[in-house]
């Protein structure tokens, strides 16, 4: 149909049907526009939720993944905390043996100090310290407890006199020190000294003493 | 007869304005509940992985835990060993001491 005739057919139509044809195109109009709208604000909602589904799985991922790096340190912590306390667990109790070594060797010789087979290891002691410092004029210093102790100074001055092959001579110091056993042995002339008194040879020796008890009892 | 005309006409303008300010409002609401709905989500699915975390954190912890009990205990068995041997060795660990000491030291 021709605009022409279009137009012939409107002109011919009644007024109120023409209002009517024209309602109906500004409603159409104007629906097709809301729709619009509608359409519009749905996909912005749609892309506003799917955006926000998104921002929260990254954030979702990330908590996850920050946490579970915490949950490793913190095991980790746990762990070396546990070693280190089973470390000083196995440490201190091998401490602990070696100090009862000592103690059990220390009342030992306490006892052997006032026993009457300690004479003959004393002799002994000053006959060694006697051949370290070459012989000659030595004096023994004893513990004040046992400067009274009958010693054969002579025959243990013979002894070292034959070994060496110098004239020895032994002799008891007027002072005392303060030990529970052992003896000091010196030059006459204060030049040189050995000093084997039990506290004083266990000091000294601490430290070769602990690597050989060690492995006695740990090997 | 025109201007009746014309009347009906901006009523019927007057009608479709109405129905796009109504679908305007519409749109609004449509996004203000999209916006809502995105903040829920957003809340809802860290909530779950917070809560999640914590539940591996925990039970992380108590693995550790585990395995921390057990160290000590290997280590207080190996103690219990060591107190047995020192006691089986004490002997002659001590005569090495005594030894040292009577001949005056050098290990």
């Amino acid at each position: 149909m021709s605009e022409e005739v279009e137009v012939k057919i409107f002109e011919e139509t009644p007024v109120e049907e023409r209002l009517e044809k024209i309602r109906k195109k500004i409603m159409k109009d104007a629906e097709k526009q809301a729709s619009e709208i509608l359409g519009e604000a749905q996909g912005r909602a749609a892309k506003v939720i799917e955006e926000a589904e998104k921002r929260a799985e990254r954030r979702a991922s990330e908590i996850l993944r920050r946490e579970a790096e915490e949950a490793e340190r913190e095991k980790r912590k746990i762990i070396a905390e546990a070693k280190l306390r089973a470390r000083q667990i196995v440490t201190a109790s091998k401490e602990e043996g070696v100090r009862r070594v000592f103690e059990e060797a220390r009342k030992r010789l306490e006892a052997l100090a006032s026993s009457k087979e300690y004479v003959q290891a004393l002799e002994k002691m000053i006959e060694r310290g006697a051949l370290a410092l070459g012989g000659g004029n030595l004096e023994v210093v004893l513990p004040e407890q046992h400067a009274n102790i009958d010693l054969n100074l002579e025959k243990i001055a013979e002894e070292v006199s034959k070994r060496l092959g110098v004239k020895t001579k032994l002799e008891k110091a007027r002072e005392t020190v303060y030990a529970t056993g052992g003896v000091i042995i010196r030059k006459s002339d204060g030049s040189l000294l050995i000093d084997n008194t039990f506290e004083t040879v266990l000091e000294r020796e601490e430290k070769n003493l602990r690597t050989k008890i060690a492995k006695i009892l740990f090997t | 007869m025109a201007s009746e005309a014309l009347k009906e006409i901006r009523k019927f303008e007057a009608e479709a304005v109405k129905r796009i300010l109504e679908a305007s409002e519409e749109a609004k609401r449509i996004e203000a509940e999209a916006e809502e709905r995105a903040k829920q989500i957003e809340s809802e699915k860290i909530e779950k992985a917070k809560n999640e975390a914590a539940k591996k954190r925990e039970a992380a912890r108590k693995e550790a835990e585990k395995e921390a009990e057990e160290i000590i205990k290997r280590a207080e068995e190996e103690k219990t060993a060591i107190r047995s041997q020192v006691e089986k060795k004490l002997e002659e660990a001590v005569k090495v001491v005594l030894n040292v000491v009577l001949s005056g030291g050098s290990v």
